[in-house]
Protein backbone atom coordinates (compact mmCIF):
# COMPACT_ATOMS: atom_id res chain seq x y z
CA UNK A 1 0.00 0.00 0.00
CA UNK A 2 1.66 3.45 -1.29
CA UNK A 3 1.32 5.73 1.91
CA UNK A 4 1.08 8.75 -0.87
CA UNK A 5 -1.80 7.60 -2.60
CA UNK A 6 -4.43 10.35 -3.04
CA UNK A 7 -7.59 9.46 -1.35
CA UNK A 8 -11.54 10.99 -1.38
CA UNK A 9 -14.02 10.88 1.43
CA UNK A 10 -17.45 11.44 0.50
CA UNK A 11 -20.12 12.06 3.32
CA UNK A 12 -22.77 14.80 3.66
CA UNK A 13 -21.96 14.62 7.32
CA UNK A 14 -18.60 17.04 8.09
CA UNK A 15 -18.27 15.06 11.06
CA UNK A 16 -17.48 11.71 9.63
CA UNK A 17 -15.31 13.06 6.90
CA UNK A 18 -12.92 14.61 9.51
CA UNK A 19 -12.93 10.87 11.36
CA UNK A 20 -12.28 8.98 8.69
CA UNK A 21 -9.65 11.79 7.86
CA UNK A 22 -8.17 11.68 11.06
CA UNK A 23 -8.15 7.69 11.04
CA UNK A 24 -6.45 7.75 7.72
CA UNK A 25 -3.72 10.44 8.78
CA UNK A 26 -3.50 7.74 12.35
CA UNK A 27 -2.91 4.90 9.58
CA UNK A 28 -0.06 7.09 7.54
CA UNK A 29 -2.47 8.30 4.57
CA UNK A 30 -2.52 11.59 4.63
CA UNK A 31 -3.42 13.03 1.47
CA UNK A 32 -6.67 12.82 1.76
CA UNK A 33 -9.50 15.48 -0.15
CA UNK A 34 -12.91 15.45 0.56
CA UNK A 35 -16.19 15.79 -0.65
CA UNK A 36 -19.92 16.05 0.62
CA UNK A 37 -22.15 13.63 -2.07
CA UNK A 38 -21.61 11.66 -5.24
CA UNK A 39 -22.29 14.88 -6.94
CA UNK A 40 -19.65 16.72 -5.76
CA UNK A 41 -17.22 13.77 -5.98
CA UNK A 42 -17.63 13.13 -9.97
CA UNK A 43 -16.38 15.77 -11.10
CA UNK A 44 -13.21 15.84 -8.35
CA UNK A 45 -12.35 11.95 -9.22
CA UNK A 46 -12.64 12.24 -12.94
CA UNK A 47 -9.93 15.36 -12.88
CA UNK A 48 -7.82 14.90 -9.67
CA UNK A 49 -6.24 11.37 -10.37
CA UNK A 50 -7.42 9.65 -7.29
CA UNK A 51 -6.05 6.08 -6.00
CA UNK A 52 -9.02 5.30 -3.30
CA UNK A 53 -12.16 5.87 -2.88
CA UNK A 54 -14.25 6.08 0.85
CA UNK A 55 -18.26 6.96 0.59
CA UNK A 56 -20.94 7.07 2.47
CA UNK A 57 -24.09 5.24 0.89
CA UNK A 58 -27.14 7.36 2.09
CA UNK A 59 -26.23 11.12 0.99
CA UNK A 60 -28.39 14.15 -0.58
CA UNK A 61 -28.33 14.01 -4.87
CA UNK A 62 -26.33 11.21 -5.91
CA UNK A 63 -26.19 8.67 -3.15
CA UNK A 64 -23.11 6.45 -2.44
CA UNK A 65 -24.27 3.26 -4.46
CA UNK A 66 -25.05 5.30 -7.38
CA UNK A 67 -21.66 6.92 -7.29
CA UNK A 68 -19.98 3.24 -7.25
CA UNK A 69 -22.28 2.55 -10.32
CA UNK A 70 -21.46 5.16 -12.42
CA UNK A 71 -17.67 4.63 -11.38
CA UNK A 72 -17.78 1.25 -12.36
CA UNK A 73 -19.00 2.00 -15.86
CA UNK A 74 -16.51 4.90 -16.35
CA UNK A 75 -13.79 3.70 -18.69
CA UNK A 76 -11.35 6.25 -16.81
CA UNK A 77 -12.63 5.26 -13.25
CA UNK A 78 -13.48 1.73 -13.76
CA UNK A 79 -10.06 0.29 -11.89
CA UNK A 80 -11.13 2.70 -8.73
CA UNK A 81 -10.68 0.78 -5.44
CA UNK A 82 -14.05 1.67 -3.14
CA UNK A 83 -14.65 1.31 0.19
CA UNK A 84 -17.91 1.93 1.46
CA UNK A 85 -18.78 3.21 5.15
CA UNK A 86 -22.06 3.34 6.13
CA UNK A 87 -24.95 3.23 8.54
CA UNK A 88 -26.95 0.64 5.88
CA UNK A 89 -26.67 -2.71 7.65
CA UNK A 90 -29.19 -4.63 6.23
CA UNK A 91 -28.22 -7.84 4.26
CA UNK A 92 -29.76 -7.05 1.01
CA UNK A 93 -28.06 -3.32 0.85
CA UNK A 94 -24.81 -5.08 1.41
CA UNK A 95 -25.51 -7.38 -1.75
CA UNK A 96 -26.12 -4.61 -3.53
CA UNK A 97 -23.12 -2.49 -2.78
CA UNK A 98 -21.36 -5.96 -3.71
CA UNK A 99 -22.97 -6.30 -6.69
CA UNK A 100 -22.63 -2.36 -7.94
CA UNK A 101 -18.89 -3.05 -7.11
CA UNK A 102 -17.31 -1.82 -4.00
CA UNK A 103 -14.26 -3.35 -2.61
CA UNK A 104 -14.53 -3.12 1.36
CA UNK A 105 -17.91 -2.26 3.29
CA UNK A 106 -18.31 -0.92 6.98
CA UNK A 107 -21.23 -0.59 8.94
CA UNK A 108 -21.21 2.27 11.21
CA UNK A 109 -20.36 2.32 14.03
CA UNK A 110 -16.95 1.30 13.48
CA UNK A 111 -14.09 1.44 15.02
CA UNK A 112 -10.66 2.28 14.11
CA UNK A 113 -9.13 -0.92 13.90
CA UNK A 114 -12.22 -1.63 11.26
CA UNK A 115 -10.77 0.86 9.36
CA UNK A 116 -7.33 0.18 9.52
CA UNK A 117 -8.17 -4.00 8.23
CA UNK A 118 -10.55 -3.28 5.74
CA UNK A 119 -8.50 -0.48 3.85
CA UNK A 120 -5.40 -3.03 4.18
CA UNK A 121 -6.99 -5.84 2.73
CA UNK A 122 -8.71 -3.91 0.20
CA UNK A 123 -4.59 -3.19 -0.75
CA UNK A 124 -3.72 -7.18 -0.04
CA UNK A 125 -6.32 -8.10 -2.76
CA UNK A 126 -5.41 -5.47 -5.31
CA UNK A 127 -1.57 -6.52 -5.08
CA UNK A 128 -2.32 -10.08 -4.99
CA UNK A 129 -4.63 -10.05 -8.12
CA UNK A 130 -1.54 -7.67 -9.86
CA UNK B 1 -81.75 -13.68 25.06
CA UNK B 2 -84.70 -11.37 23.51
CA UNK B 3 -84.82 -10.75 19.69
CA UNK B 4 -84.31 -7.18 18.03
CA UNK B 5 -87.48 -5.90 16.94
CA UNK B 6 -86.54 -6.09 13.26
CA UNK B 7 -86.11 -9.61 13.37
CA UNK B 8 -89.17 -10.47 14.97
CA UNK B 9 -90.87 -8.53 12.16
CA UNK B 10 -88.70 -10.83 9.80
CA UNK B 11 -89.84 -13.73 11.10
CA UNK B 12 -93.17 -13.12 11.24
CA UNK B 13 -92.98 -11.83 7.81
CA UNK B 14 -91.32 -15.28 7.07
CA UNK B 15 -93.88 -16.89 8.52
CA UNK B 16 -96.64 -15.51 6.84
CA UNK B 17 -95.11 -16.23 3.99
CA UNK B 18 -95.07 -19.55 4.49
CA UNK B 19 -98.65 -19.59 5.04
CA UNK B 20 -99.41 -17.65 2.10
CA UNK B 21 -97.40 -20.34 0.05
CA UNK B 22 -98.77 -22.59 1.83
CA UNK B 23 -102.41 -21.73 0.79
CA UNK B 24 -101.36 -20.76 -2.75
CA UNK B 25 -102.06 -17.41 -2.78
CA UNK B 26 -99.05 -16.34 -4.63
CA UNK B 27 -99.99 -12.63 -4.76
CA UNK B 28 -99.77 -12.55 -1.27
CA UNK B 29 -96.91 -14.36 -1.41
CA UNK B 30 -94.97 -11.83 -3.78
CA UNK B 31 -96.19 -9.03 -1.57
CA UNK B 32 -94.76 -10.48 1.40
CA UNK B 33 -90.94 -11.40 -0.38
CA UNK B 34 -91.04 -7.68 -1.80
CA UNK B 35 -91.59 -6.36 2.01
CA UNK B 36 -88.77 -8.87 3.44
CA UNK B 37 -86.45 -7.50 0.63
CA UNK B 38 -87.39 -3.82 1.07
CA UNK B 39 -86.97 -3.89 5.16
CA UNK B 40 -83.37 -5.31 4.51
CA UNK B 41 -82.61 -2.51 2.26
CA UNK B 42 -84.23 0.05 4.76
CA UNK B 43 -81.87 -0.41 7.63
CA UNK B 44 -79.14 -0.57 5.06
CA UNK B 45 -79.94 2.70 3.65
CA UNK B 46 -80.56 3.91 7.08
CA UNK B 47 -76.76 2.57 8.14
CA UNK B 48 -75.46 4.32 5.34
CA UNK B 49 -77.45 7.75 6.07
CA UNK B 50 -76.04 7.66 9.52
CA UNK B 51 -72.42 6.86 8.63
CA UNK B 52 -72.46 10.06 5.88
CA UNK B 53 -74.09 11.77 9.04
CA UNK B 54 -71.50 10.88 11.25
CA UNK B 55 -68.16 11.93 8.34
CA UNK B 56 -70.30 15.15 7.87
CA UNK B 57 -70.44 15.99 11.53
CA UNK B 58 -66.62 14.92 11.67
CA UNK B 59 -65.63 17.03 8.81
CA UNK B 60 -67.73 20.15 10.29
CA UNK B 61 -66.11 19.84 13.86
CA UNK B 62 -62.76 18.87 11.99
CA UNK B 63 -63.28 22.30 9.86
CA UNK B 64 -64.54 24.48 13.45
CA UNK B 65 -61.32 23.28 15.28
CA UNK B 66 -58.61 25.99 15.47
CA UNK B 67 -56.11 23.36 16.96
CA UNK B 68 -55.77 21.29 13.81
CA UNK B 69 -54.60 24.42 11.64
CA UNK B 70 -52.82 25.65 14.69
CA UNK B 71 -51.21 21.95 14.68
CA UNK B 72 -50.61 22.04 10.64
CA UNK B 73 -49.43 25.67 10.29
CA UNK B 74 -47.52 26.01 12.99
CA UNK B 75 -46.65 23.70 15.50
CA UNK B 76 -45.10 21.53 12.99
CA UNK B 77 -43.10 23.57 10.77
CA UNK B 78 -41.96 24.59 14.90
CA UNK B 79 -41.42 20.69 15.43
CA UNK B 80 -39.15 20.07 12.04
CA UNK B 81 -36.84 23.46 13.08
CA UNK B 82 -36.66 22.60 16.61
CA UNK B 83 -34.84 18.86 15.18
CA UNK B 84 -32.95 20.74 12.38
CA UNK B 85 -31.93 22.81 15.59
CA UNK B 86 -30.63 19.45 17.26
CA UNK B 87 -29.00 18.21 14.34
CA UNK B 88 -27.29 21.62 13.90
CA UNK B 89 -25.93 22.21 17.82
CA UNK B 90 -25.43 18.04 17.80
CA UNK B 91 -22.58 19.16 14.44
CA UNK B 92 -21.52 22.00 16.00
CA UNK B 93 -20.22 19.83 19.29
CA UNK B 94 -19.12 17.43 17.63
CA UNK B 95 -16.61 19.80 15.30
CA UNK B 96 -15.45 21.35 18.55
CA UNK B 97 -14.64 18.37 19.90
CA UNK B 98 -12.92 17.27 16.78
CA UNK B 99 -10.81 20.59 16.74
CA UNK B 100 -9.72 19.84 19.97
CA UNK B 101 -8.60 16.54 19.62
CA UNK B 102 -7.11 17.29 16.55
CA UNK B 103 -5.21 20.34 18.40
CA UNK B 104 -4.10 17.35 20.81
CA UNK B 105 -3.19 14.64 19.06
CA UNK B 106 0.18 16.15 17.86
CA UNK B 107 1.15 17.29 21.04
CA UNK B 108 0.48 14.04 23.04
CA UNK B 109 2.73 12.13 19.71
CA UNK B 110 5.00 14.67 20.39
CA UNK B 111 5.78 14.57 24.19
CA UNK B 112 6.57 10.40 23.32
CA UNK B 113 9.00 10.87 20.50
CA UNK B 114 10.80 13.57 22.51
CA UNK B 115 10.86 11.45 25.59
CA UNK B 116 12.18 8.53 23.19
CA UNK B 117 14.34 10.74 21.77
CA UNK B 118 15.72 11.93 25.10
CA UNK B 119 16.42 8.49 26.80
CA UNK B 120 18.77 7.48 23.73
CA UNK B 121 20.57 10.48 24.43
CA UNK B 122 21.16 10.03 27.92
CA UNK B 123 24.04 8.34 29.01
CA UNK B 124 24.17 5.12 30.45
CA UNK B 125 25.40 6.21 33.93
CA UNK B 126 27.21 8.73 36.07
CA UNK B 127 24.01 11.09 35.58
CA UNK B 128 22.20 12.38 38.27
CA UNK B 129 18.50 11.31 38.86
CA UNK B 130 19.36 8.64 36.58
CA UNK B 131 16.55 6.16 37.83
CA UNK B 132 14.44 9.01 38.25
CA UNK B 133 14.71 10.04 34.89
CA UNK B 134 14.59 6.74 33.42
CA UNK B 135 10.89 6.52 35.03
CA UNK B 136 9.86 9.62 34.18
CA UNK B 137 10.26 8.60 30.80
CA UNK B 138 8.50 5.74 31.15
CA UNK B 139 5.70 7.51 32.09
CA UNK B 140 5.47 9.47 29.26
CA UNK B 141 5.72 6.79 26.93
CA UNK B 142 3.67 4.99 28.19
CA UNK B 143 0.92 7.49 29.60
CA UNK B 144 1.79 9.12 26.24
CA UNK B 145 0.74 6.42 24.25
CA UNK B 146 -2.88 6.00 26.95
CA UNK B 147 -3.72 9.69 25.86
CA UNK B 148 -3.01 8.84 22.25
CA UNK B 149 -5.23 6.14 22.04
CA UNK B 150 -8.00 7.79 24.63
CA UNK B 151 -8.04 10.90 22.35
CA UNK B 152 -8.93 8.65 18.81
CA UNK B 153 -11.59 7.34 21.20
CA UNK B 154 -12.90 10.50 21.57
CA UNK B 155 -12.46 10.79 17.95
CA UNK B 156 -14.74 7.96 17.26
CA UNK B 157 -17.10 8.99 19.64
CA UNK B 158 -17.96 12.14 17.47
CA UNK B 159 -19.58 9.52 15.15
CA UNK B 160 -23.06 9.57 17.12
CA UNK B 161 -23.43 12.92 15.17
CA UNK B 162 -23.90 11.26 12.15
CA UNK B 163 -26.10 8.07 12.97
CA UNK B 164 -28.01 10.22 15.44
CA UNK B 165 -28.36 13.31 12.57
CA UNK B 166 -29.18 10.50 9.80
CA UNK B 167 -32.09 9.85 11.85
CA UNK B 168 -33.27 12.95 13.01
CA UNK B 169 -33.27 14.04 9.32
CA UNK B 170 -35.47 11.03 8.28
CA UNK B 171 -37.92 12.06 11.09
CA UNK B 172 -38.01 15.31 10.01
CA UNK B 173 -38.99 14.72 6.36
CA UNK B 174 -41.50 12.27 8.38
CA UNK B 175 -43.11 15.26 10.38
CA UNK B 176 -42.93 17.20 6.70
CA UNK B 177 -45.28 14.32 5.27
CA UNK B 178 -47.60 14.66 7.63
CA UNK B 179 -47.98 17.96 8.27
CA UNK B 180 -48.53 18.41 4.29
CA UNK B 181 -51.17 15.58 4.43
CA UNK B 182 -52.93 17.52 7.80
CA UNK B 183 -52.42 20.95 5.49
CA UNK B 184 -54.00 18.94 2.69
CA UNK B 185 -57.35 17.97 5.06
CA UNK B 186 -57.74 21.41 6.53
CA UNK B 187 -57.65 22.99 3.16
CA UNK B 188 -60.29 20.40 2.24
CA UNK B 189 -62.25 21.39 5.09
CA UNK B 190 -62.10 24.75 4.26
CA UNK B 191 -61.04 26.21 7.37
CA UNK B 192 -57.97 28.10 6.75
CA UNK B 193 -58.69 31.27 8.63
CA UNK B 194 -56.12 34.17 9.20
CA UNK B 195 -58.58 35.06 12.16
CA UNK B 196 -57.61 31.48 13.41
CA UNK B 197 -54.31 31.60 13.18
CA UNK B 198 -53.90 34.75 14.94
CA UNK B 199 -56.05 34.06 17.94
CA UNK B 200 -54.19 30.39 18.14
CA UNK B 201 -51.25 30.65 21.10
CA UNK B 202 -49.01 27.27 21.30
CA UNK B 203 -50.23 25.37 24.54
CA UNK B 204 -46.70 24.77 26.11
CA UNK B 205 -46.02 26.98 28.89
CA UNK B 206 -42.14 26.67 28.22
CA UNK B 207 -40.37 26.98 24.42
CA UNK B 208 -37.50 25.01 24.93
CA UNK B 209 -33.97 26.80 23.61
CA UNK B 210 -34.01 29.13 20.72
CA UNK B 211 -33.49 27.22 17.98
CA UNK B 212 -33.87 30.38 15.35
CA UNK B 213 -30.54 31.96 16.62
CA UNK B 214 -30.47 34.67 14.01
CA UNK B 215 -34.04 35.96 14.98
CA UNK B 216 -34.58 35.34 18.61
CA UNK B 217 -31.21 35.32 20.32
CA UNK B 218 -30.44 38.87 18.89
CA UNK B 219 -33.90 39.87 19.96
CA UNK B 220 -32.40 38.74 23.68
CA UNK B 221 -29.13 40.30 23.18
CA UNK B 222 -30.71 43.91 22.38
CA UNK B 223 -32.90 43.34 25.36
CA UNK B 224 -29.96 42.51 27.58
CA UNK B 225 -27.84 45.12 26.42
CA UNK B 226 -31.26 47.84 26.97
CA UNK B 227 -31.62 46.69 30.10
CA UNK B 228 -28.20 47.40 30.89
CA UNK B 229 -26.45 43.72 31.21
Amino acid sequence: MDKGMKILVVDDFSTMRRIIRNLLRDLGLANADEADDGATALPMLKSGKYDFLITDWNMPIMEGIDLVRTIRADADLRELPILMVTAEARREQIVVAAEAGVNGYIVKPFNAQTLEAKVAKIFERLSAAA
Amino acid sequence: MAQPAKQVDSLALARRLVDAIEAGDSNHADDLIKALHDGRFDALYQEIGKLTRDVHDTFANLAGDERLVCLAQRHMPDARERLRYVVEKTEEAADRTLTAVEHMIPMSDKLVHQAVALRALMPSEGLALHGQLHTFFDLVEHDGRALRNSLTEVLMAQEYQDLTGQVIKRTIDLVGQVEGKLVELVSACGVVSGAALVGATPSASSFGPAVREDGRLADVDELLANLGF
